[in-house]
């Protein structure tokens, strides 16, 4: 029989774990189309936060159906705020430069990362400080014995396994996923084959970005507040997962966050003082993975973007 | 012709050099180190902001004679690398008489040995870490607007071990050089007081990291009746929030790091039952009503940052200062050993207090204060006799 606190664990993995996930998909869909490894991706995520945030100030809905449609407002204009964002780095800071090393595009991603989050401490208001994050979800929370979980969690973990059925779907099912995949292939001769290549890049920027602003959101939703620097920490994370499950593999992108996530998990429940230890070893798999597997735990990827 | 236009150009350009040093020459400036950008900037930005006040008052009032200071605001972003920078660009810089430095304890321990170097007086805000101070170094330069954490933690522990009565406390800290060392003293003076047995243990988490849950669900299990957390503030309301969340309702105790209305501000109710020791008062308390004036001054400047916990010693060192620079002008030139000499025997009269630096450039004024978080504002519960000997009650 699981014990309440192991069963309060395998809550917390399936959290995290959807967390690293839905940041994860962004840098494979990127990975997937140009090769890039995004860091700025992490600022897009920050930015869905504080785009949610202006919302929430904006709307001040009291009645609970009102803070749904708060929550809706929330996810709908982050997504679009973060997609639009998204584009506009890629037109403007990648497309210039796609064409050149590859060290010369992850620098591009760094430099734009520092840009866009002292822009945010500098412009928005009390951007310096931690800002609370609105949520009408706060207060419901199931106990089933001594095992808690909100309703928040609940819409985190089902949303990082909607985004990736529907990313799946995308990739394979539509005109967009199919030119994406092609790009990924060969470049130059998907666009001989007539395939508008500036435009499905722009448009997977537009995707990986969006999904960014929906992670924003939810770590606004589930921990309740947001700085502008919380980017940095979720890039390195949702970078990781990406490469244990395999960088261009959305199915990898999940099982990486979510072994991730186990993997953190089971150091600090069972390792004496293992929240020292928790962000050594983590990155001590994703040297080992890099050295020994960089094609992550799925070598023969069964649904790439790339 | 054209020779002649050249030199009357080089001429002008180097007539135009010489009244531009001459003019920089007759002014003074005080260089701020501190993280005005970067994770801490809420802090930073408030100490800093609260500091050039004090300056630009003492500038408005003609206080000062003819001598203008001017503050240069150098922003450290929590980084140690740009603040040793910053030290040296400052120590380098004659028109600098002092400093004003670090918050953090890491940057304060980097640091102290350059503007030594460089004879550079310096006043160390926050810094909680004794080994930025004397007589853990020698460096004579180094002075401090507050108590270090080997006096701040000795109170948290008495009220922890001898107050509250906690029997079972497990320690967190977040891997700092400023939060390691609160829990290494707050384990020292609780275990000099009960013995070994009140420390369930101890983990360190990491900055920036945001889900505690997967800790605090193993800490359930040992059934801790009271969590000392040395470490920041966005980590600390996130510990306490998933802390409530996961029904762990026991008391949440911090220090400096986290004392802030902004800390209620993002917990929210989760806030309640927090509890810190902090080396400041309620604005109301200061001596003289100078907490509320400074408060009315701070809003009237229009900052667009609050002055945060910080604010009102930054104030105070900047008052120090516009005083040791005022006793020195009257006394001959205006040098840093001038003012080093007022730093080292002059009383000063200032928003915490009338004080002078000890020999170890410790304020002889310490107020520490126990406070919890209720209703949603921090409530003063005990504070420091004025020998700081003892905690007294504070009537509610």
């Amino acid at each position: 029989m699981l014990s309440e606190n192991w069963a309060q664990q395998i809550v917390n993995v399936a959290t995290i774990g959807g967390m690293y996930t839905l940041v994860a998909v962004g840098f494979t869909i990127f990975f997937g189309v140009l090769g890039l490894i995004n860091f700025a991706h992490g600022e897009v995520f920050m930015l869905g936060a504080f785009a949610a945030l202006v919302v929430a100030r904006t709307l001040d809905f009291t009645s609970t159906a009102g803070g749904v449609a708060m929550i809706a407002a929330m996810f709908v204009f982050a997504t679009l705020f973060c997609g639009v964002v998204g584009a506009a780095i890629e037109r403007v800071a990648f497309k210039p430069v796609r064409r050149a090393p590859m060290l010369v595009m992850l620098i591009t991603s760094l430099g734009v990362s520092f840009i866009l989050r002292e822009a945010v401490r500098e412009f928005f208001p009390d951007g310096a400080n931690p800002l609370a994050f609105p949520s009408p979800f706060q207060s419901a929370e199931i106990r089933l014995r001594g095992v808690v979980i909100s309703d928040t969690q609940i819409l985190l973990i089902a949303a990082s396994v909607l985004i990736v059925i529907g990313l799946y779907y995308l990739v394979e099912r539509t005109w967009i996923g199919r030119s994406m995949r092609a790009i990924a292939e060969d470049r130059d001769a998907a666009r001989m084959m007539g395939v508008d290549v500036d435009r499905v890049i722009l448009a997977a920027f537009f995707i990986g970005s969006a999904l960014g602003g929906v992670a924003g959101v939810m770590n606004g939703l589930y921990y309740l507040s947001i700085r502008f620097d919380m980017g940095w920490v979720m890039a390195i994370k949702g970078f990781t997962a990406a490469v244990i499950g395999g960088l261009g593999n959305i199915y990898g992108a999940a099982a990486g966050g979510y072994l991730l996530a186990l993997l953190e998990v089971l150091i600090v429940a069972l390792v004496p003082e293992g929240s020292e230890y928790k962000d050594v070893l983590v990155f001590l798999v994703l040297i080992l993975m890099l050295v020994f597997r960089p094609s992550g735990i799925f070598r023969q990827a069964p649904q790439k973007v790339g | 012709m054209r020779h002649s236009k050249s030199f009357a150009f080089v001429a002008a350009a180097a007539l135009s050099l010489c009244v531009t040093t001459q003019a920089r020459s007759a002014e003074y400036s005080l260089a701020v180190n501190l993280p005005l950008t970067g994770p801490w900037a809420n802090y930073g930005q408030g100490m800093y902001n609260s500091f050039k006040l004090a300056i630009d008052q003492a500038n408005a009032s003609g206080k000062l004679g003819k001598i203008k200071l001017e503050v240069i605001a150098g922003d450290n972003a929590g980084n140690t690398a740009q603040a040793v920078n910053l030290t040296t660009q400052a120590g380098s810089d004659p028109s600098v008489l002092g400093a004003f430095c670090c918050w953090a304890s890491e940057i304060g321990i980097a640091t102290h040995g350059i503007y030594q170097r460089y004879g550079l007086p310096v006043i160390l805000g926050g810094s909680n870490d004794h080994r930025s101070s004397r007589p853990f170094h020698q460096d004579a330069v180094v002075f401090r607007n507050s108590p270090y954490d080997l006096i701040n933690m000795k109170f948290a522990a008495i009220y922890a071990a001898d107050v509250a009565k906690f029997k079972r406390i497990y320690l967190i800290d977040d891997n700092s050089a400023f939060g390691r060392t609160q829990v290494d003293e707050f384990r020292k003076f609780a275990e000099e007081k009960t013995g070994s047995g009140i420390i369930l243990g101890r983990e360190s988490i990491a900055q920036g990291e945001k889900d505690f849950t997967p800790l605090l669900t193993r800490l359930e299990g040992l059934d801790p009746d009271m969590i000392y957390f040395g470490g920041r503030i966005i980590e600390a309301s996130l510990m306490r929030q998933q802390m409530v969340r996961l029904g762990l309702n026991v008391p949440l105790m911090t220090s400096g790091g986290t004392f802030s209305d902004t800390y209620i501000k993002i917990t929210g109710d989760a806030a309640n039952g927090t509890l810190a020791s902090f080396w400041g008062l309620p604005m109301a308390d200061y001596p003289h009503g100078r907490g509320l004036v400074f408060e009315q001054a701070y809003a009237a400047a229009k900052f667009n940052n609050p002055y945060e916990a910080f604010g009102p010693m930054a104030y105070a060192t900047g008052e120090v200062y516009v005083q040791a620079i005022e006793a020195a002008a009257k006394a001959g030139p205006v040098t840093r050993a001038a003012v080093l000499e007022e730093l080292n025997t002059r009383e000063f009269n200032t928003l915490i207090g009338d004080f002078h630096f000890d020999k170890n450039g410790m304020p002889s004024v310490i107020h520490i204060a126990i406070y919890v978080v209720r209703d949603g504002k921090w409530q003063i519960l005990y504070q420091t006799d004025p020998d700081a000997t003892k905690l007294v009650k504070v009537a509610q």
